[in-house]
């Protein structure tokens, strides 16, 4: 695959994405720095990914990386041409593989210093609120500690197109990038995500 | 593009340019030799709304001297815009999605549409009549009963305030009256000037004499004393226009006689519309109470944002 993606392309997308959600960053407990992070948000429509990518700097967006289903992303050339070389994303299944684990390709990524944007919910909740976060979140912290995990609040996403819409409607939303999560020595798996998930929902709640 | 041939609008565009431009002059002068305090933040506030009366003059100006079509278009802009941020504040569901696909990509630029080839009839019953009864209908379609009044009237009153109203501004352009011909611009840019400056004194005898709030648990700021102030200039505005109306209608030549429309129009000022001009600044207020904390600070410094706007050039007619 072909990642020279030409920057005017994703400069164009990006202000796109930023002119139709009306997304607004705030940034409360980080700035935007080249540090190596993964975001991680709540999940409320597909235009997530895209957004948060989009209200990051042009030089932070070229190494930071969507995580986002295969199946989506590869259905159509416009999708398949966006994820591959315009925002670069790294393409999951859904439904594991025997013979290839999903989570290998994030960390490849970040063994190559790049950054990540991840929605630990997995796929997205018919119901309003926040789903708990699948395990992956965990493995990527075990294996590499330096990464800063940054919790992200994306608000009214789900009135800008709802599940089953495909026409967004041009509302304003607001993106809350919270504080990078701090480490807890000896802590569970559970309670580590249960804490991950806690600091996304304070974001949204404030 | 064709400009203008009506010399007096070039005069006042030329009027408006050079208050700003003294404005600005000294609002920078201000800046530099006050030292910190309340009265220069009072200076800053006030460099930050010329900023943005500039941003608005500059579009309208050019709008206007270009012609009807692109200040039809430049209203369209700003109905979309407030819409916009009215329905992000209101309660919505995500089952009102449909009804919102049609109010901003259909029923909003039929409207303007409609303006645009004059079709006095249509666009007069438009929104309050067929967009209020088609809402309801495509809620009850979708199939969610779940607050339906609210839901329902939140979108009709928004369609109301942020393209039925506004889009009257620019009907103006259209509007014929004899012995007027071709100089309807002006109109418009009246009705624009009065409405800013309005808003600008009323801030400005607010913050100087401010005492008596009006409804504190609303809006903090806004007090009697500004507002007084604030209709003090329009009254003065709309006394000259009424008079001025009168003499060309004493002018005209008896076959025109008929309702006065011009005379009616600008007159029109002499109707309360500051009881309107003070909703607006309570109902829009973004540092308000009523305004959730996550929605202030979002709108552009020195404006009140986009649907503040609107309703304010709503209230002079």
């Amino acid at each position: 695959v072909d990642y020279s993606s030409s920057v005017s392309t994703a400069e164009m997308v990006a202000g796109l994405a930023r002119f139709i959600s009306g997304a607004r960053p705030h940034w409360h407990g980080c700035r935007p720095e080249r540090a190596q992070r993964v975001y991680f948000a709540n999940h409320t429509s597909h235009l997530d990914a895209v957004v948060l990518w989009s209200l990051l700097p042009p030089d932070l967006r070229a190494c930071t990386r969507p995580v986002a289903a295969r199946d989506y992303w590869l259905a159509g050339p416009i999708r398949r041409h966006l994820a591959l070389r315009t925002f670069r994303a790294v393409l999951v299944d859904r439904v594991p593989r025997f013979e290839h684990h999903p989570l290998e390709e994030l960390h490849g990524a970040l063994d190559a210093g790049e950054s990540l944007i991840l929605f630990p919910e997995g796929s997205r909740l018919r119901m309003p609120g926040v789903a708990e976060f699948l395990p992956g979140l965990w493995h990527l912290r075990q294996r590499h500690p330096h990464v800063e995990l940054i919790p992200v609040y994306l608000r009214f996403f789900d009135r800008v197109l709802p599940r089953g819409a495909h026409l967004p409607v041009p509302l304003l939303t607001d993106v809350v990038f919270g504080a990078p999560l701090p480490t807890v020595a000896g802590e569970t798996r559970e309670a580590f995500l249960a804490r991950a998930r806690d600091a996304v929902l304070r974001l949204g709640a404030a | 593009v064709i400009a203008s041939q009506d010399r007096e609008l070039w005069i006042l565009l030329a009027w408006v340019t050079g208050i700003l431009v003294t404005v600005s002059s000294v609002t920078f002068v201000l800046h530099r030799v006050l030292p910190e305090g309340p009265v220069r933040e009072i200076a800053d506030n006030l460099a930050l709304r010329t900023k943005s009366f500039w941003l608005v003059f500059l579009l309208f100006a050019g709008a206007l001297v270009s012609g009807e079509v692109l200040s039809i278009l430049l209203f369209m802009g700003l109905s979309l815009l407030a819409l916009r941020e009215f329905l992000t504040i209101a309660p919505i569901e995500p089952s009102d999605h449909r009804a919102m696909i049609w109010t901003f990509f259909v029923i909003t630029p039929l409207q303007y549409f409609l303006i645009g080839i004059h079709w006095y009839g249509f666009y007069s019953v438009m929104i309050p009549v067929w967009a209020f009864l088609f809402i309801p209908t495509l809620n009850a379609m979708v199939g969610d009963s779940h607050r339906f009044l609210e839901r329902t009237a939140t979108l009709q009153w928004g369609l109301m305030v942020c393209v039925y109203c506004v889009s009257f501004a620019p009907a103006l352009l259209r509007l014929r009256i004899p012995g007027y011909e071709g100089e309807n611009p002006k109109l418009l840019l009246y009705c624009v000037g009065v409405v800013q400056l309005s808003d600008f004194l009323q801030f400005l005898f607010g913050k100087w004499l401010g005492r008596h709030p009006m409804a504190p648990r609303i809006s903090p700021k806004k007090s009697w004393e500004g507002c007084r102030g604030g209709r003090a200039d329009d009254v003065g505005h709309q006394a000259r226009s009424r008079r001025e109306g009168l003499r060309r209608a004493a002018a005209r030549p008896r076959r025109h006689a008929g309702p006065d429309r011009l005379g009616r129009l600008l007159g029109a000022g002499l109707l309360p519309p500051h009881a309107l001009l003070l909703r607006e600044g309570l109902v829009n207020d973004p540092e308000g109470a009523d305004r959730p904390a996550r929605l202030r600070g979002r709108l552009p410094a020195g404006s009140a944002g986009i649907s503040r706007g609107t309703w304010t050039s709503d209230s002079t007619f």
